[in-house]
């Protein structure tokens, strides 16, 4: 069974004159992959990502992680599904600024009540896997913006979710701190088989991915699936983005 | 960790978020505790619970309540959609509603009980100062300190079920959001509200009014909601005229084409991104300016004008009449003579009034131009000159309409060949008002010929100078014919009783009246700033980009200052206006004109609301020009 299974996922937002931001998507995301969703502005890939984070609900079309369709679920479903299933790392990090980093990273933990000890071990072998135990009993204002990313993913995996997914995760990060986040990501996906989806439109992030999806106008572009080296695959992509449109204003 | 410890956590961390609204739940708390005590001190223990002053304390802590509820909901609210993206956050990690629901719940109840504990505290500490000020303030009561335990116990309740009120609600606030609002929260824009609501709150508001006032005459109960609904009403019209205001002056602007120079664009894009929040602060200031600003002026022209109100209520300091033959009206009258003969200005008249007896007591008297006369001379009032038919009819009350000759002594006149016509009116006093239905002043001729129909009532009237000063002597001659009056045998009437009375209740409501509005302008400060310190970051973003596009450090004040300006001088024009339009419709029916007061007070509030602005425009402008340069000044 896929971790992601999509089928025929559209999205309009209905207005003065209605936006259809999805066209009709299918994907299907095998577990262990670490997949990219990239395109030029307008092209959909947030909605995507926000209608499989449930975020936002589909207009039409399914969406099933790990067998099961969230958008059909009641609240209190809904909220274990995203507490088990799910793991959200954002942007701009969005961690609580009332809560040491220890702290952020039980949170999910707190939500499903686990027990206090198990939640406290879990915490620090998680911290460990992230090389952030020294960080634990910090502020979240007192630690750097490679840091605060590395606890948002910590708090991400501690619960051991399928499905792991990133809304431009290094876009508030400088070359290095990208870097260690990336690495990161490809960490939790070799040893612990974390299946990763995120949204990008930085092509040298979208290479530490097994695949790349492009998205045009609401409907999957073109899949680009690494078969060489980063450095080929990161070629391959820039290559990609380059014709997409064919113009110098679709250049990403 | 537990949601509690979240909680816990939340609150003692962020000290700065969390500070103002504590500050709002421990004034509230404070100024309740502070009524429930005064109301609980054992010199009010003897007032009559059907008296006004009974209702006046009891008045002042249901409002009291009511205003904490209102205040400490409203400051919640503005809170909660400060936070909305901390519980966006939560939902998407797995918080059900429940649990979202529960961590409000245990912020409040946090905040609740620690804010009845200092508020009690703090009351505490403040109580001695608070009763000394009420004896001075409303004079003629003694306040010693006393130990007010019912109070402590009465508050915890009260204000105990006030914050699991608000608690409950809290949640509430925020569950329609979705959850995608709640992350975005600072990209989003407000929507325009739609007119027909407005409109439709006004009218219904308004309708009901009418229809209540009209109701008043046959149910009594309808008036309590009267004010309410007024209120509903005034705010509603407010909000309508400074949304239409708005709309009006962009689109004047936009078709001048002076809307797209300067930094008029960007003062009222911004304005309308933030309309439902800026309606809502500048409605709700208005209306709390408005109640505010014109309570304040009644009461402090009524408390000056007290001893204007019973002179005009009752011309003479001191008033007898015998009801019985038994009483000794010679041996009374020569009583009060004695005890106020050697009083500055004093003066005495027997007056008499006659009325038609066979009807029984119909409250309507009538009397020759010669008595009138020297009862006006008495009075100082001018003298009449009666010319056969011709009369003049006193009123009976102050401010009574449609003085017209009655019927019972027109047809009394007819009879004798007299057609009565009205040749003037007087509405100033000639007996104490409320008590008769009117006085009927015909010629001395006419009256002859009527007298022997007419049954002859004495009264002996006495005045000094100084009867305000005479409490003692006063009391003296209401103990000696309290019994005269229990026997009805005769009846002893003093202006000083009317004026102790109405001077003490006056005093208690301009005391606890001060106090009130005093908490009510501090809620309007709480509102701008809760406003303010919310959307700072906010607006330091916004201004951070326009900054990188070519905006001005000077364009960049410019705009905050008429920011500024617009939410904090709007409400209190439009406050000033309703101040003065109920100016004008009260003096219409009072006894008293609150105008001079009016001028007075809207000088000072102008010269205090001038202050307020120049600090707020400058502290928040300090704050934005640090957050938008990233710099120290």
């Amino acid at each position: 069974m896929n971790v992601l299974s999509i089928k025929g996922l559209e999205k309009t937002y209905d207005g003065k004159v209605p936006v259809h931001a999805l066209r009709g998507v299918d994907l299907e995301v095998e577990r262990g992959e670490m997949i990219a969703i990239m395109g030029p502005s307008g092209s959909g890939k947030s909605t995507f990502l926000n209608v499989i984070s449930t975020i936002d609900a589909p207009s039409r079309g399914t969406v099933k992680i790990g067998g099961k369709n969230p958008h059909g679920m009641n609240d209190e479903q809904l909220a274990s599904f995203r507490r088990n299933t799910l793991g959200f790392v954002f942007q701009n990090f969005n961690l609580l600024p009332t809560l040491t980093v220890e702290e952020n990273i039980m949170l999910p933990m707190t939500l499903e009540k686990v027990p206090i000890d198990e939640m406290k071990h879990r915490t620090v072998e998680v911290a460990k896997l992230l090389g952030i135990v020294k960080l634990l009993k910090k502020r979240t204002y007192e630690i750097s913006g490679g840091q605060a990313q590395r606890t948002a993913v910590a708090r991400a995996v501690v619960q051991n979710p399928a499905l792991l997914l990133a809304d431009e995760p290094t876009g508030n990060l400088d070359s290095k701190a990208a870097k260690d986040v990336m690495e990161l990501f490809g960490m939790l996906n070799k040893k612990k088989k974390t299946t990763v989806l995120m949204v990008t439109h930085d092509a040298l992030v979208a290479s530490y991915c097994q695949k790349v999806y492009i998205i045009k106008d609401g409907v999957i572009y073109q899949e680009i699936v690494r078969e060489g080296d980063a450095l080929e695959f990161h070629e391959e992509i820039l290559n990609a983005m380059t014709l997409l449109g064919g113009g110098r204003h679709d250049a990403v | 960790m537990t949601l509690f410890n979240f909680a816990w956590k939340n609150i003692i961390r962020d000290t700065k978020t969390y500070i103002y609204y504590f500050v709002n739940c421990v004034f509230s708390v404070f100024i309740f505790f502070l009524f429930i005590a005064l109301a609980g001190h054992p010199v009010f223990k003897l007032i009559d619970v059907n008296s006004a002053m009974w209702y006046i304390l009891v008045a002042a802590q249901l409002i009291s309540v009511c205003f904490s509820l209102f205040f400490i909901t409203y400051s919640v609210k503005n809170f909660l959609q400060a936070r909305g993206k901390q519980f966006g956050i939560i939902v998407i990690l797995g918080g059900t509603k429940k649990q979202l629901n529960q961590l409000i719940f245990y912020e409040n109840i946090v905040i609740g009980l620690s804010s009845i504990v200092f508020g009690i505290l703090i009351g505490m500490l403040f109580f001695k100062i608070f009763l000394s000020a009420a004896e001075r303030v409303i004079r003629g009561v003694e306040l010693n300190f006393y130990f007010p335990a019912k109070a402590i116990v009465m508050t915890i309740i009260i204000m105990g079920l006030v914050f699991l009120l608000i608690a409950v609600i809290a949640p509430r606030l925020i569950r329609k959001s979705k959850v995608v609002q709640l992350i975005k929260v600072e990209e989003t824009t407000e929507k325009m509200p739609k007119r027909t609501g407005m409109y439709a709150v006004f009218v219904i508001s308004t309708t009901a009014i009418i229809v209540g006032l009209l109701a008043t005459k046959y149910v009594d109960i309808v008036s309590f909601f009267l004010l309410p609904v007024g209120v509903v009403a005034v705010g509603s019209f407010m909000c309508i005229v400074v949304y239409e205001g708005v709309r009006f002056y962009i689109f004047l602007s936009k078709s001048k084409g002076s809307y797209y120079q300067g930094t008029r664009l960007l003062l009222m894009s911004n304005f309308i991104s933030k309309i439902r929040s800026n309606l809502q602060l500048i409605t709700i200031s208005a209306v709390l300016y408005g109640i505010t600003f014109l309570s304040v002026i009644l009461m402090v022209s009524s408390t000056k004008h007290v001893e204007d109100l019973i002179r005009k209520q009752c011309p003479y300091a001191y008033l007898y009449t015998s009801w019985d033959e038994s009483a000794d009206t010679e041996g009374n009258v020569e009583l009060i003579r004695k005890t106020m003969q050697n009083e500055p200005g004093y003066k005495e008249i027997k007056m008499l009034f006659w009325e038609k007896d066979s009807e029984g007591d119909n409250g309507s008297m009538i009397m020759p131009a010669s008595m009138y006369n020297q009862i006006a001379q008495f009075l100082k009032y001018p003298n009449v000159q009666l010319q056969g038919e011709e009369a003049l009819v006193v009123a009976g009350s102050v401010k009574q309409g449609n003085l017209e000759i009655p019927d019972v002594y027109q047809k009394m006149c007819e009879k004798q060949g007299h057609q009565l016509k009205e040749k003037d009116t007087q509405q100033n006093m000639i007996w104490l008002t409320g008590y008769l239905s009117g006085t009927t002043v015909v010629s001395d001729e006419v009256f002859e010929e009527i007298e022997d129909q007419l049954v002859v009532k004495e009264f002996y009237a006495f005045d000094v100078k100084n009867w305000t000063l005479l409490k003692d002597k006063t009391k003296d001659l209401r103990s000696y014919f309290q019994p005269l009056r229990d026997k009805q045998q005769a009846t002893f009437i003093s202006d000083y009783s009317y004026y102790e009375t109405d001077r003490l209740q006056k005093n208690l409501i301009l005391y606890i009246g001060s106090i009130l509005c005093f908490s009510f302008l501090l809620g309007i400060t709480s509102f701008i700033y809760s406003r303010l310190y919310s959307t700072l970051e906010k607006e330091c973003n916004y201004y951070r980009n326009i900054v990188k596009i070519g905006l001005s450090r000077k364009e960049l004040t410019k705009i905050v200052n008429r920011n500024i300006g617009i939410i904090m001088w709007v409400p209190f024009v439009l406050g000033l206006l309703f101040l003065w339009g109920g100016i004008l419709v009260i003096d219409r029916s009072s006894v008293i004109s609150n105008l001079s007061t009016g001028v007075v007070c809207t000088g000072i509030y102008g010269v205090v609301q001038v202050l307020m602005v120049l600090t707020v425009k400058g502290m928040y402008r300090k704050k934005i020009i640090e957050g938008v340069y990233e710099t120290a000044i």
